[in-house]
């Protein structure tokens, strides 16, 4: 087990809201390469929630996060550092909806049908940087609800500071989900190092008898599904926890749950951490997908004086990228932008100390996989594919060598 | 719009680098050289093994015209990790042992380095080119032996909470030796206090953690470094019937050479949890085997 300091953004420090962009960008392609087929041009007028374009693959809708004039399409950097087309929103500052229905008392007032219609139609997906269609997990049967907030990635604090400040809401959500779905029990993975978040669920979990607050241990990546699903029913499975009739949800996705049941509203904004030394105030935002990070940021409180030798990287220190400039685009699947100083570690040749297969989540074997890199069938045979670009073989190697490079690009060979 | 720098990979690192790892493995050293020092007595053989490493692979260098400054030297050659082994395992009085010593390791250091293809431990095939013309012993004087071996224990222990070694190849190695000793002895009816006097002979524990879990020697899974440590057993023991000195050395440095081997086969069966098992069941088979033929 591999324990990373994670210089995390305090979860009690009050979540910052940011809700006043003049222009939003709503993408048209998303992380998972999905293209959504405009279905507003030039000169509409749009509300905000409303459906601006859909992908025809899933019947998956993109609402508008802002109400306003449509000025134009523009191409624009997403967090994964692709240049995807954008629909540009200029935001009236009005909050005009077309139908707003306010306030459910009932939450769980749906059948199982109309819930995933419902997470369909509101544009809901996973939080969790994987952005995957959240209806496509829900249709299935499931007998568990699993909410992961164990959240690894060094830095990115969103669902720490969602779990410590709407504990009850969150409650409430999942409570909701169960009786809809008709859920045997649900699970919610908290790192056992996060007491602060544990106590706050302890103090409404009395009122939820087929909740559970489960604490597991303090590792990376303890939030991978795979990890969570082993930690807390001890089971193994091949591709998907659905297999297993279990459904894992980040904290960041049930939250988003709870707003469509409670409020009606569909996914037009996300909590998002900003952080590292090169932010003068760094914090967990609400924001508005479309929003650009440097306007973000700069509302925030800015940047430190100097950031020459700095890095701006997306999803985190050890899942993301770093790039160029600030102008990127808010998407669903973005969980925080890090500001951090780049330090050039010395290279060294390899010493076969073993420790990234030892470390491995995976079990697969990087370096020999680093060593191979030419030989196609080798790579096959060692399960190249399997790899879920952790960073840990990176992270632990005493060589400062960067394997997941190396398996990222076996893995574009063996596709 | 403000500008960034762009690299690729993870951009936090761990602070247990090769450096990191390679100075706690000298600094580990240390109270075996004190020791021999306390009981050898020689400053001139600790002088030479500590200074000519240094010359030796300067001047390789020089010749390779590799652009090293002197600070590289000292604190990141691991030139002081050859110096300590040299010191450790020569006899203080065989000064021509130490400078063959000397230039054989700086050579096959310098030769070898940054070579992906030959894994090839220099300090341990150094000492293998001085086993000719010299006995590779520790300390022979039976009070400094049971001290030692704490000491031993005492780093194995303290390396392997740190994870600076590869643990399963000791692990299996002492066990392994323990289990053929074990029937040996008792084939042959002899006192069973002998077994483990036997594992803690020709500094094997010393050997064993230095050299015979050298990292880049060594396979990668641990599947493989069963193997590896089970072979070796093996090895150890049937040299150690064949030559009373340097049978240590001369089985690790043959296993040393099946590394790559072990690495291939590893890589073969990687998956294959069937074979993973034959795999292990049999190399057992194979210690206790051996056990039972050198007992009778």
């Amino acid at each position: 087990m591999v324990t990373i300091s994670d210089n995390k953004v305090n979860s009690s420090k009050k979540i910052v809201k940011w809700d006043k962009p003049e222009i939003v960008y709503i993408p048209l392609e998303d992380n998972r390469g999905n293209c959504y087929r405009p279905l507003v041009k030039k000169g509409d007028y749009v509300y905000k929630e409303d459906i601006v374009g859909v992908c025809d693959e899933y019947d998956f809708p993109i609402c508008s996060s802002v109400s306003g004039y449509v000025s134009d399409f523009f191409d624009k950097k997403i967090g994964t550092g692709k240049l995807v087309k954008c629909l540009g929103i200029e935001n009236d500052f009005k909050e005009k909806y077309k139908v707003k229905s306010g306030y459910r008392k009932n939450m769980s007032s749906f059948s199982k049908d109309e819930f995933v219609q419902m997470l369909r139609l509101n544009g809901i997906v996973g939080l969790s940087g994987n952005g995957f269609m959240s209806y496509l997990k829900y249709k299935h049967d499931i007998k568990y609800l699993v909410v992961n907030g164990a959240e690894c990635e060094p830095y990115i604090s969103c669902d720490n500071a969602i779990m410590y400040q709407h504990a009850e809401d969150l409650l409430e959500g999942i409570d909701a989900i169960c009786e809809i779905m008709g859920l045997e029990k649900a699970y919610i993975a908290i790192k056992s190092n996060n007491l602060k978040i544990i106590n706050m669920f302890l103090k409404y979990i009395n009122s939820y008898p087929n909740i559970k607050v489960y604490p597991v241990f303090d590792y990376y990546p303890v939030g991978w599904e795979k990890n969570i699903v082993k930690d807390i029913f001890n089971i193994d499975y091949d591709k998907y926890s659905i297999e297993k009739g279990i459904v894992v949800s980040n904290v960041s996705t049930i939250y988003a749950i709870y707003e469509m049941l409670k409020y009606n509203k569909s996914l037009t904004e996300r909590v998002i951490t900003i952080c590292g030394d090169g932010i003068k105030n760094p914090c967990n935002v609400n924001v508005k997908i479309g929003d650009v990070v440097s306007n973000v940021i700069n509302n925030i409180g800015g940047y430190k004086k100097n950031t020459n030798n700095h890095l701006l990287i997306t999803n985190g220190p050890l899942n993301g990228i770093s790039h160029s400039n600030d102008d990127i685009v808010v998407t669903k699947d973005l969980t925080g932008i890090v500001v951090m100083e780049n330090i050039d570690e010395k290279v060294y040749p390899c010493i076969k100390c073993g420790k990234c297969i030892k470390v491995c989540p995976a079990k697969i074997m990087p370096v020999t996989i680093m060593n191979n890199l030419n030989n196609s069938k080798m790579l096959k045979h060692l399960d190249c594919d399997k790899c879920i670009s952790c960073g840990l073989c990176s992270y632990i190697c005493p060589s400062h060598i960067e394997i997941k490079e190396f398996v990222k690009k076996a893995k574009e060979r063996v596709k | 719009m403000r500008h960034f720098l762009v690299r690729h990979g993870v951009f936090i690192k761990t602070n247990r680098d090769v450096l990191k790892i390679m100075n706690t493995i000298i600094i580990s050293m240390i109270p075996f050289v004190i020791l021999k020092l306390i009981v050898v007595r020689n400053v001139i053989g600790f002088l030479m093994c500590l200074i000519f490493p240094f010359i030796f692979e300067g001047i390789l260098n020089i010749l390779k015209k590799n652009k090293r400054n002197i600070k590289y030297y000292f604190l990141d050659s691991y030139t002081l990790f050859g110096s300590f082994i040299l010191y450790l395992f020569v006899e203080g009085s065989n000064y021509i042992a130490i400078l063959i010593g000397s230039v054989m390791i700086s050579l096959l250091k310098v030769v070898l380095e940054n070579n992906k293809k030959i894994n090839i431990n220099p300090y341990l095939w150094g000492l293998v080119f001085i086993t000719f013309f010299n006995k590779i012993e520790y300390i022979d004087t039976n009070i400094y032996i049971i001290i030692s071996v704490l000491i031993s224990i005492i780093v194995f222990i303290y390396l392997s909470i740190k994870r600076y070694i590869k643990v399963s190849i000791m692990l299996t190695y002492i066990t392994s030796l323990f289990i053929i000793y074990l029937i040996i002895f008792l084939l042959n009816d002899l006192d069973i206090k002998m077994t483990l006097l036997s594992l803690f002979n020709n500094g094997l524990l010393i050997l064993g953690i230095y050299l015979a879990s050298y990292s880049r020697s060594t396979p990668l899974t641990r599947l493989g470094q069963v193997i590896y440590g089970n072979i070796l057993a093996i090895l150890t023991v049937v040299f150690s019937y064949l030559t009373s000195f340097n049978y240590v050395i001369i089985s690790i440095a043959l296993i040393s050479l099946l590394t790559e081997v072990i690495d291939k086969f590893t890589v073969n069966i990687y998956g294959n949890k069937r074979l993973r098992k034959i795999t292990i069941f049999g190399i057992y088979m194979a210690v206790i085997l051996t056990g039972i033929i050198m007992g009778i």
